[in-house]
C-alpha cells in the first residue's frame, strides 16, 4: 500500500474505486493530524520550551546549566551503505564540501596459503547541504536527495532514472534509490 | 589517507601491502581522483600503518610512516630513492605517527619532533629530527647520510594498552613553547600529556569515552585568556572511538600544565567500529555568532557513513585571541 503525493492510496499498482473514501479519510484527517502531533511533539521548539517548563522540582535555570553540562546525542542528517568497510575519511581543503573515504576489506585466501588478501579502494564523495553525490571511478555522478527534517524518515524524491546505473556503483541510500545524472 | 598540507590537491594513502599510493583530486570536469604514482616502499606484507606528512612546506615530498613491524620510517618520494631512514620504535604495531606542528625552536630550521604510538603500550618521542638539508648534496652513492644529533624517548607506563592516535596540541604562551599532546589508547582513555622539565611526559588529565580512542582529528584550536589572566589553550577535537561512536572533546591546557577534557557531542548511531571520521565548517550560516560543523563518521563492519552536523556557537565575549594562530577555523570556541 503507497500513499501517494497527494495522500491518495494505491494498492498495488491499481487505485481502487472502494479505496477513495479511505484515502481521502487518510489524506485529510490522519495524515494531518499525524503531522501535527509529529511537529509538536518533535520539532516545535515552542512546545519544547513549554515541557522544560512542566513542574518538575527543578527550576529552569538549573536544567539549562544541567544540559549545558551534559553532552549533546547529535542525530545523523543522512546515511548512506557503503560498498565495503570504511576505514579513513579526509575532507578536501580546497573544495571542503568534497571528502575521500578509504575502504579496506580482508579477504579470505582459499588456497593452502592461508594468507589473507586485502582490497581497499577509494569513494570520491560531495555533500551540497541536501544531496549526497558519489563520484564513481567510470565518471558517473549519482546523487541523493535527503529530507532532512526527521530522523526516522530517509525517504527521497530523485530525478527519474534516465540510464541505468552502472554495474559498480552499487552505493546504496538506505530505503532510497539513485538516480544516474551524468554518464 | 591525508591530503598535502602543502598541496591541497594531492592525496597520499597508506597501504596493506607496503606502499604509499599519491592521488591528484581534479575538480575540473567533476570531481575525480587520478592515479599519480604509487611508492613501494617496503615488501607487500609490511602494511603501512599510518604516516604524516612533514610540516614544513620546502618537504613537500616527505612523510613519516609506521609500520606493522613496529618501525618508523622517513620518506621522500622526490628522491630516486624514497626511503631516507628507518627508526627503531616499537616492538609491536606502530599504528600511529605525527609530527610536531612547529619547529621546537620556533625558528625556520627544519628540526621538527616525531611521536609515535604503537600496540606495545608504548609512546615514542624523536627530538630534534631534521631532514637531510639540501637534495643536491645527498645524492651520492650512498644515499642520505645521518648526520644530525636527534634523541629518541620510550615511555610505555602511561597508557593501559596499545597507543593508537596522538594529536599534538602546540600551545604557545609568552613566547614559549608548552609541548603537549593529546593521546588515544585501545584501553578508552584519551589523555592530556604535558612535557616536564626533565624531557619526560606526564599525564595531566584523562577520561575514559567508553571504546578504543582509534582516531583524534583537530576541529579548531585557539589561546584564550582565563579568567585569572593566564593564557590557555582551547582545541575542538573529533573523536573516533571503535564501537562507541563518534565524540566531539573540547580539550583546555593552561600554561601552568592544568589541563581539562570534556565531552560536548556524541554520535551513536554507529552500530559497527568507528574508526574514521572528519569535519570540516560549512560554509553557510552567521559566521559571526556560530557556525555549522559538518561531521561525515564511518562504521566498519556495517559500512555505514553518516552525516551529522553541530552547532558551533562563538562566544566572543569571553575570549579572545593572543599568540600566534595557525590555521583558518581555528578562533570558534564551541559551546552548546
Amino acid at each position: 500500500v503507497i500513499g501517494g503525493a497527494r495522500g491518495t492510496l494505491y494498492f498495488g499498482e491499481d487505485r481502487f474505486d472502494a479505496t477513495t473514501f479511505v484515502s481521502e479519510w487518510v489524506s485529510y484527517v490522519v495524515l494531518p493530524l499525524l503531522s501535527v502531533r509529529y511537529y509538536l511533539s518533535v520539532r516545535s521548539p515552542v512546545l519544547r520550551n513549554l515541557r522544560m517548563e512542566r513542574p518538575s522540582g527543578v527550576s529552569k535555570e538549573t536544567q539549562v546549566s544541567e544540559n549545558k553540562d551534559e553532552p549533546v546525542h547529535c542525530e545523523s542528517s543522512a546515511t548512506i551503505i557503503l560498498d565495503a568497510p570504511p576505514s579513513c575519511i579526509e575532507f578536501s581543503r580546497t573544495a571542503e564540501d568534497i571528502f575521500v573515504v578509504g575502504t579496506y576489506s580482508l579477504v579470505e585466501a582459499k588456497d593452502a596459503g592461508g594468507s589473507q588478501a586485502r582490497n581497499g579502494s577509494l569513494v570520491l564523495m560531495r555533500w551540497d547541504g541536501e544531496g549526497l553525490y558519489v563520484h564513481t571511478d567510470t565518471g558517473a555522478v549519482i546523487k541523493g536527495f535527503f529530507i532532512l527534517e526527521s530522523r526516522g524518515v530517509r525517504h527521497l524524491t530523485f530525478y527519474p532514472c534516465t540510464q541505468k546505473l552502472a554495474s559498480n556503483t552499487s552505493n546504496k541510500l538506505r530505503g532510497s534509490r539513485f538516480a544516474l545524472l551524468s554518464p | 589517507l591525508h591530503f598535502s598540507p602543502h598541496e591541497p590537491e594531492v592525496l597520499a594513502v597508506a597501504t596493506s601491502t607496503g606502499a604509499i599510493e599519491i592521488f591528484h583530486l581534479r575538480i575540473d570536469q567533476g570531481a575525480h581522483l587520478e592515479r599519480f604514482k604509487t611508492i613501494q616502499i617496503f615488501e607487500s606484507t609490511v602494511l603501512v600503518l599510518s604516516f604524516a606528512w612533514h610540516p614544513l612546506p620546502q618537504a613537500l615530498t616527505t612523510f613519516a610512516v609506521s609500520l606493522s613491524d613496529g618501525n618508523l620510517a622517513l620518506v621522500d618520494y622526490g628522491r630516486p630513492t624514497a626511503l631516507i631512514k628507518r627508526l627503531e620504535a616499537h616492538s609491536l604495531e606502530a599504528w600511529t605517527v605525527v609530527w610536531s606542528p612547529e619547529s621546537p625552536t620556533g625558528d625556520s630550521k627544519d628540526s621538527f619532533s616525531l611521536y609515535s604510538g604503537g600496540d606495545d603500550s608504548g609512546l615514542c618521542t624523536f627530538s630534534a629530527l631534521q631532514l637531510p638539508v639540501a637534495k643536491e648534496e645527498n645524492e651520492d652513492a650512498d644515499g642520505v647520510p645521518d648526520s644530525e644529533a636527534w634523541s629518541s624517548a620510550f615511555d610505555s607506563k602511561i597508557h593501559g594498552a596499545g597507543v593508537t592516535a596522538i594529536l599534538p596540541l602546540c600551545n604557545r604562551t609568552n613566547n614559549r613553547m608548552q609541548n603537549a599532546l593529546l593521546t588515544g589508547s585501545y584501553d578508552e582513555y584519551v589523555r592530556i600529556l604535558v612535557e616536564g622539565l626533565n624531557g619526560r611526559w606526564r599525564s595531566t588529565a584523562e577520561m575514559r569515552l567508553g571504546g578504543g580512542v582509534w582516531r583524534l582529528k583537530m576541529i579548531s584550536s585557539g589561546t584564550v585568556l582565563a579568567p585569572d589572566g593566564r593564557a590557555e589553550g582551547v582545541y575542538h577535537v573529533l573523536a573516533s572511538c571503535m564501537h562507541t561512536g563518534a565524540r566531539i572533546l573540547q580539550i583546555r591546557v593552561r600554561d601552568s600544565g592544568d589541563s581539562s577534557i570534556k565531552v560536548l557531542a556524541k554520535f551513536e548511531e554507529h552500530e559497527s567500529m568507528n574508526y574514521g571520521s572528519d569535519a570540516t565548517f560549512a560554509r553557510e550560516g552567521d559566521e559571526m555568532h556560530s557556525r555549522n560543523l559538518l561531521v561525515v563518521s564511518t562504521s566498519f563492519y556495517d559500512r555505514k557513513l553518516c552525516l551529522w552536523t553541530f552547532q558551533v556557537h562563538i562566544n566572543t565575549a569571553t575570549r579572545f585571541e593572543i599568540g600566534r594562530v595557525k590555521e583558518a577555523p581555528t578562533s570558534a570556541v564551541l559551546e552548546r
